[in-house]
């Protein structure tokens, strides 16, 4: 399924489709060397180019390819009952060598990709800024969509999501990529990219936010009375209202 | 699992009519199955009339009553209480793999392996969480059970837990349609008696997960105390949790939690416990079914577009009594009533 929109100047172009099939996930692997999220929208994406040649695409592998294949750099996160379950293997190994992890990775498939821009144009600018109030203006909006690019369930201690959104109107559109985390009982993580795009100016603003807080620190702000706190701590809406903002970048560039 | 001596397979197979029809021309030859039950619960046993009658609410995707399900989870607890921890099951049987609360796909599976009891069924666990009805899928599958305890096997996975359906979504779904937790309470309850594996003729071996480094050999499972909730650890996890994987020997998961095994486990645990082949469902397959370990572990998985959006195909697995096996593939049933996953005002999203 594929939608697209132009002006002339600009042009987006959605498309979605399954998850990989086992040939297309064991390409996958080959290339990014760490086992793969259970979930990869291999066709999906989303592209805007501009008449200059100008390229900004959003899809899984390359996203993929910027998780941490080491897990050093991502600190090794555990799953909450993983000291528990160690103890009880130590003592009942039966002689079998299991101690080491295999190939250890950053398995919450946390990436920090903002895009894969060609040629590379936009530049760090701490002055620009995203017109949420005009965004706020309902205009009639000429196409949207909503691509899922991977997903994981992390062997049901939590979820991983990485999807996008595009709503296009007249004058601008705006594309949201957000990473979305609830590692049970252990941490919370957002990770959001904005493009957002003047098509009368030709201004190209990105904006990338990381918010991450404890589980813990997540729960205690759950409006005390609430009765559906469960229901809550798994809306990431509700998530992303209450994490603290850890890092934020915004890039700019005009064409 | 023997075969019901009277039951007539062979009219069965040949009679085209609906399942409905079928049911009633057996209904009395199952009453006396289902009366040898110990009357042992409080809550009075209901009738294979009433119990016909469920599962016809059931196919129309409508939950029971708070009462009928108590009454049924009674029932269930009164048969699966004396099956195995290692269950024996007799070939030809259908082998399915995780449901998830896809109702409708459920129904659809029924309609491509062939009604049951005509057909014989062994799920491997999953029924509940994640799809919109969890409450439908695992009611219809305990109700099969209670009608037909000699022609389905229902094991157990890793979400037929408490812990587990809290998160996934089975607990909230209770709530949702029974206003208070107490259907959940009963299923986790009756998921505390499934069985965790299956033999099929001593030759396949299946459940929901993998091989767990403490278990050896088939023997090792019937020693186990598997009605409990499912622990975090050991090898009563393990065999609920565990994934194949493409490296030798055991290995742990990055997660810190859970084992990976190897081909050269799979090849020995199969040669130790003369077995063909190792089924098992848990993770989530493009085509509904796959191979691994060079064909001594096949990945069965049921659930078609799972989470309704995925696009994968489902599989359910036909072993005949020469233990040939053979996989039918199945596309979500189409639907008209489920809830649409498009929006239908725009999304202002900022």
């Amino acid at each position: 399924m594929s939608k697209s929109f132009s002006n002339g100047v600009w042009s987006v172009k959605t498309n979605k489709g399954t998850i990989m099939d086992a040939s297309s996930m064991a390409a996958a692997e080959e290339r990014l060397q760490i086992p793969v999220p259970e979930m990869i929208f291999g066709q999906n994406e989303i592209t805007v180019t501009h008449q200059s040649g100008w390229k900004l695409t959003f899809n899984a592998l390359d996203a993929l390819d910027l998780v941490d294949k080491t897990g050093n750099k991502s600190g090794h996160l555990q799953v909450a009952y993983s000291e528990e379950w160690r103890k009880s293997r130590e003592n009942n190994s039966h002689g079998h060598d299991v101690s080491k992890i295999h190939r250890p990775f950053d398995w919450t498939y946390s990436t920090d990709y903002k895009g894969t821009e060609t040629p590379p144009k936009l530049v760090e600018n701490a002055n620009t800024k995203i017109p949420f109030e005009k965004l706020k203006q309902q205009k009639p909006i000429v196409l949207f969509d909503e691509v899922p690019l991977y997903e994981d369930e992390l062997g049901d201690n939590g979820m991983v999501t990485f999807s996008e959104k595009i709503r296009v109107m007249e004058d601008d559109m705006l594309i949201l990529v957000r990473l979305y985390l609830r590692v049970d009982d252990v941490v919370f993580r957002i990770r959001d990219t904005r493009v957002y795009i003047d098509f009368q100016t030709g201004h190209v603003i990105r904006s990338y936010i990381e918010k991450e807080d404890s589980f813990k620190n997540v729960r205690k702000r759950v409006p005390i009375g609430s009765t559906d706190h469960t229901q809550l701590l798994r809306d990431p809406n509700w998530i992303d209202s209450v994490l603290p903002t850890t890092k934020s970048m915004t890039y700019d560039c005009k064409l | 699992m023997d075969i019901d001596p009277d039951v007539q397979m062979e009219d069965a197979v040949a009679n085209n009519a609906s399942l409905q029809l079928q049911e009633s021309q057996f209904a009395d030859d199952y009453e006396g199955e289902m009366s040898e039950l110990p009357p042992s619960s409080p809550t009075p046993t209901a009738s294979t009339g009433e119990v016909d009658g469920w599962i016809e609410t059931l196919k129309k995707c409508q939950p029971l009553t708070e009462r009928e399900v108590r009454q049924l989870c009674n029932m269930a607890k009164d048969i699966l209480q004396f099956e195995q921890n290692v269950q024996p099951v007799s070939a030809p049987v259908t082998i399915c793999g995780d449901v998830h609360g896809q109702f409708h796909d459920l129904m659809e599976l029924f309609r491509i392996g062939g009604p049951c009891p005509d057909t014989n069924y062994l799920f491997m666990g999953d029924y509940v969480d994640r799809g919109y009805y969890s409450v439908e899928s695992v009611s219809f599958l305990v109700a099969m059970k209670v009608r037909y305890p000699r022609r389905i096997t229902i094991l157990r996975g890793n979400h037929e837990s408490r812990q587990i359906t809290q998160v996934y979504g089975f607990y909230d779904e209770c709530l949702r349609k029974y206003g208070s937790p107490n259907v959940w309470k009963l299923f986790t309850d009756l998921f505390d008696y499934f069985p965790i594996t299956a033999l099929v003729d001593n030759k396949v071996f299946c459940l929901h997960g993998g091989l767990s480094p403490t278990i050896e050999t088939i023997d090792n499972i019937r020693s186990l105390n598997r009605f409990q909730e499912v622990p975090h650890d050991g090898p009563m996890s393990d065999l609920l949790w565990s994934d194949p994987d493409e490296r030798q020997n055991w290995g742990i998961s990055p997660r810190g939690a859970g084992y990976t095994f190897g081909q050269d486990i799979s090849e020995q645990f199969n040669h130790n416990n003369n077995l063909s082949l190792i089924s098992r469902a848990h993770q989530l397959v493009m085509e509904g079914y796959a191979w691994s370990h060079e064909q001594q572990v096949v990945t069965i998985f049921s659930a078609p577009n799972y989470c309704y959006r995925c696009g994968n195909q489902a599989a359910i697995m036909e072993v005949d009594e020469e233990l040939y096996n053979t996989f039918l593939q199945y596309d979500p049933c189409p639907r008209a009533s489920e809830p649409s996953v498009s929006r239908k005002t725009p999304d202002y999203f900022l």
